[in-house]
């Protein structure tokens, strides 16, 4: 039984993918806290590459292409694959009780709202709980988080992404191979859904909520905010602010990279470099035995070209193509 | 004779050193250790990905804390650890992908101390142990068939400093002793199929073994069915004592984690809430009926209501009426938390221990909902199947020990944080006046309840005015339907 107090909206108006990321992660965290049974949080991140928890950052996006151009990487705390976000792609995070927890019926929900403004061209969802349109193309995906209490749905909606630059981000640079743990993005062709404005999609996304917290006929609070202190001032725990240091730090981006292997070809073989926690820890030269190198150290081009004598280049040339 | 004797030690353990000596080393030297395998941390996961590892060797682990996070199908979940002890071993490093549920991915030990002792233990030693694996167990059986069945065993079992010599000189006194069916007094078991022998009451005499050796390990008392099993659903009778070996004067039976966590829970339930009972006598017979009338629907429909289904549903309105029995006292908080839903934990005893799976909404529920409901949970938690989540919680708790024919009435543990529990007896046919009678007594079927409030929060008259309600509603069981 779920009444009007106990489910909350909250949309922000701020587009740094670190605020909104640290907001939902402390959102989640004081269900319980504020006696939230349902929450939905809407979001749009300015153009910023999301990758899942347990991800290899290298393998599923262009590391020097995004560094150069200013997109961040931000590492979520959620599963699976990597997005990639802009403006034109409106977020959505449906937070509930455990118990309740479905990968489907958020969106089974959500998409007869949305398809309220299609015209031909409607849009179902498939068996990877992704929402496609009728050319079969990804304009969703979504990933979840469960903890003990409380789980979430997370997920994105195309509306009018750069999609020349969606696919630059996320074609990774490396030559050879990177053979590692970590979960792999399952990659689609992806569209944007050319007749839903912010507006009609936030309208569908409240109005799925209110159907799947089973409050239709009460009031709902819906909170607006605009900045990351105007949320901080309100709530005013200092977690949230750690959540958000967290999520800038490399620490956390690229040395929560499960441990990995680069074979970069050559002649005749290659060269294998072992990344572990985000540093390079072994090099291998098949032909010659293995020198002293100054490791570990970042598995960076940069750094790799300076410190690493005769190799560096090689590496470096090898990640950046 | 000592020089056949002799020989057919030296030839039995030439033949059997390769496989048991390394049997006696392999478990001779590790302490007792507990194998945690990959969770279901959903009822459909059949496989995950190992993340971070969020406890190192060595750490302490406590029920609650988070030992590992586990990605399935775009789903991030933390493993939250329910017992306690220290990390010994991790086989599945981070990113270990599609690890399938039950596999072995790390050992925990009781002691501190032992984390070092454990070091050598691989993740093939689990698998061997838990029967898993396929590699030397049966060359080994194979090729000891000539010889006394009982030889490798001798070999093997003996205490922690055993070695070839001390082997050798057992076999050359026992062998001529020893022949195949003849039982040893040694038990040949892992310490995990030896731990749960115990705790089930199951004799490991009676068990063959299928690990090396003809070692009883986990998979065999898991899967031993004794002949002649006990019917009867939650009667807590089922576990037979453990027998005793001829000539001891006790059994020690080491305390399982679960019944160290019942312990603790009802001696700080006893310690802080200061437990008073009301009981009542209640009539019975409208109850029956109620009950016969529904479920003489119930054999087309698949269902058929339990007594206690009903009192469950009586409990609940019970506290819906009187809500201070179905509040928490929180000290902590400064609040008694009064619960806008009835979630009643139902007691049922397990093989292993009792346990309180959760209806919950009970108010909220009709009567064959929370039938199936019963009937799904306690099928599980005798299973050992039960989710923390499933038995975490609940707001009042009822005990039936209805079944049970020699039990009149009986007072029950109150479940914290909870402020009420009813303790159910057995129907029984009992005499009350009757002017209309011939005899001047008529008999009907009465059921004593009594239940125990936590005086902190419900004070007597209010326990009181709950009873009369839980006796309004059992003897007009039509008020259900208000």
């Amino acid at each position: 039984m779920t009444t009007a107090s106990n489910a909350r909206v909250f949309i922000s108006a701020t587009h740094d993918p670190r605020v909104n990321l640290a907001i939902e992660n402390f959102l989640f965290r004081t269900l319980s806290k504020f006696n939230t049974s349902h929450c939905l949080f809407l979001y749009k991140n300015s153009p910023s590459v999301i990758i899942g928890r347990n991800q290899n950052p290298w393998r599923e996006c262009n590391v020097p292409y995004l560094e150069s151009h200013n997109i961040p990487i931000v590492r979520r705390f959620s599963g699976g694959g990597t997005v990639f976000h802009d403006h034109g792609n409106y977020n959505f995070s449906v937070m509930m009780p455990r118990q309740q927890f479905d990968r489907d019926a958020y969106i089974q929900l959500l998409v007869p709202q949305l398809n309220r403004y299609a015209g031909n061209d409607k849009l179902f969802v498939n068996e990877r709980h992704d929402i496609v349109n009728s050319s079969n193309q990804k304009v969703s995906g979504s990933a979840f988080k469960l903890v003990h209490s409380h789980a979430y749905a997370h997920g994105t909606m195309l509306l009018r992404s750069q999609l020349a630059s969606l696919s630059q981000s996320l074609r990774p640079s490396y030559i050879g191979s990177i053979i590692g743990r970590g979960v792999e993005s399952v990659r689609s062709p992806v569209a944007n859904v050319e007749w839903l404005d912010d507006h009609s999609f936030e309208d569908s996304a409240i109005q799925a909520f209110k159907a799947f917290a089973k409050i239709e006929s009460e009031p709902l609070p819906v909170f607006q905010f605009s900045s990351f202190d105007e949320f901080f001032n309100r709530c005013g725990d200092l977690s949230l602010r750690d959540d958000y240091k967290l999520l800038t730090t490399n620490e956390w981006t690229f040395n929560q990279t499960p441990k990995f292997e680069h074979k970069i070809p050559k002649d005749n073989g290659h060269i294998s470099v072992m990344v572990d926690k985000g540093q390079i820890v072994e090099i291998n030269d098949q032909s010659v035995r293995k020198n002293d190198f100054p490791l570990p150290l970042p598995y960076h081009a940069e750094e790799v070209e300076k410190y690493i004598p005769t190799y560096g280049p090689i590496i470096s040339q090898a990640m950046k193509n | 004779m000592l020089r056949s004797g002799w020989s057919l030690a030296r030839s039995a353990q030439v033949l059997v050193r390769p496989i048991a000596f390394r049997s006696v080393r392999l478990y001779a030297s590790f302490p007792d250790h507990t194998i945690i395998d990959m969770p279901a941390l959903s009822p459909t996961m059949n496989q995950g990905n190992i993340g971070e590892w969020r406890k190192k060797i060595g750490d302490q682990l406590s029920p609650g804390d988070v030992l590992v996070e586990i990605e399935t199908d775009k789903a991030q979940m933390d493993f939250e650890f329910q017992e306690d002890g220290y990390l010994s071993n991790i086989f599945l490093e981070t990113g270990s992908k599609d690890v399938p549920v039950g596999k072995p991915i790390a050992v925990y030990v009781a002691d501190e101390a032992d984390v070092e002792a454990m070091k050598g233990f691989t993740a093939e030693d689990a698998a061997k142990e838990l029967g898993q694996s396929a590699g030397a167990a049966p060359p080994a059986s194979e090729e000891k068939a000539p010889e006394p069945q009982s030889t490798p065993a001798e070999s093997s079992s003996p205490s922690k400093e055993s070695s070839a010599s001390d082997a050798s000189s057992s076999l050359s006194s026992d062998a001529a002793a020893d022949t195949t069916s003849a039982p040893t007094n040694r038990i040949f078991a892992s310490p995990i199929a030896k731990m749960i022998a115990l705790e089930n009451g199951i004799p490991l005499k009676n068990i063959k073994g299928s690990g090396p050796g003809g070692r009883i390990i986990k998979r065999d008392v898991e899967n031993y069915k004794p002949s002649a099993s006990p019917s009867g659903p939650a009667a807590s009778a089922s576990a037979p004592a453990p027998a005793p070996e001829s000539g001891s004067a006790y059994v020690d039976i080491p305390i399982s984690s679960m019944r160290k966590t019942i312990a603790s829970r009802l001696q700080a339930s006893k310690r802080d809430a200061p437990h008073y009972q009301v009981s009542s006598v209640l009539k019975v017979g409208k109850l029956l009926k109620v009950r016969e009338a529904l479920n003489a629907e119930g054999a087309e429909q698949g269902f058929k209501l339990s007594v206690n289904d009903l009192l469950i549903k009586a409990v609940a309105a019970a506290s819906l009426k009187v809500p201070a029995a179905n509040s928490s006292w929180l000290e902590n908080e400064g609040v008694i938390r009064q619960y806008t839903n009835v979630d009643v934990s139902v007691a049922v005893a397990t093989p292993t221990g009792l346990i309180t799976p959760i209806v919950r909404g009970a108010n909220l529920k009709g009567l064959v909902e929370i039938s199936t409901t019963i009937k799904d949970l306690g099928k599980r938690a005798r299973d050992g199947k039960l989710k923390p989540e499933e038995y975490t919680g609940g707001s009042v708790t009822i005990s039936n020990m209805g079944m049970n024919h020699a039990v009149n009435d009986f007072t029950a543990v109150i479940n914290p944080p909870q402020s009420a529990i009813l303790a159910v007896g057995t129907t029984i046919r009992t005499p009350f006046e009757d002017p209309t009678s011939p005899s001047g007594v008529t008999f009907e079927d009465t059921i004593t309840v009594t239940a125990s409030f936590d005086h902190r929060v419900v004070d007597g008259a209010v326990g009181g005015e709950w009873i009369k309600a839980l006796k309004k509603v059992v003897e007009n069981p039509l008020e259900l339907l208000l």
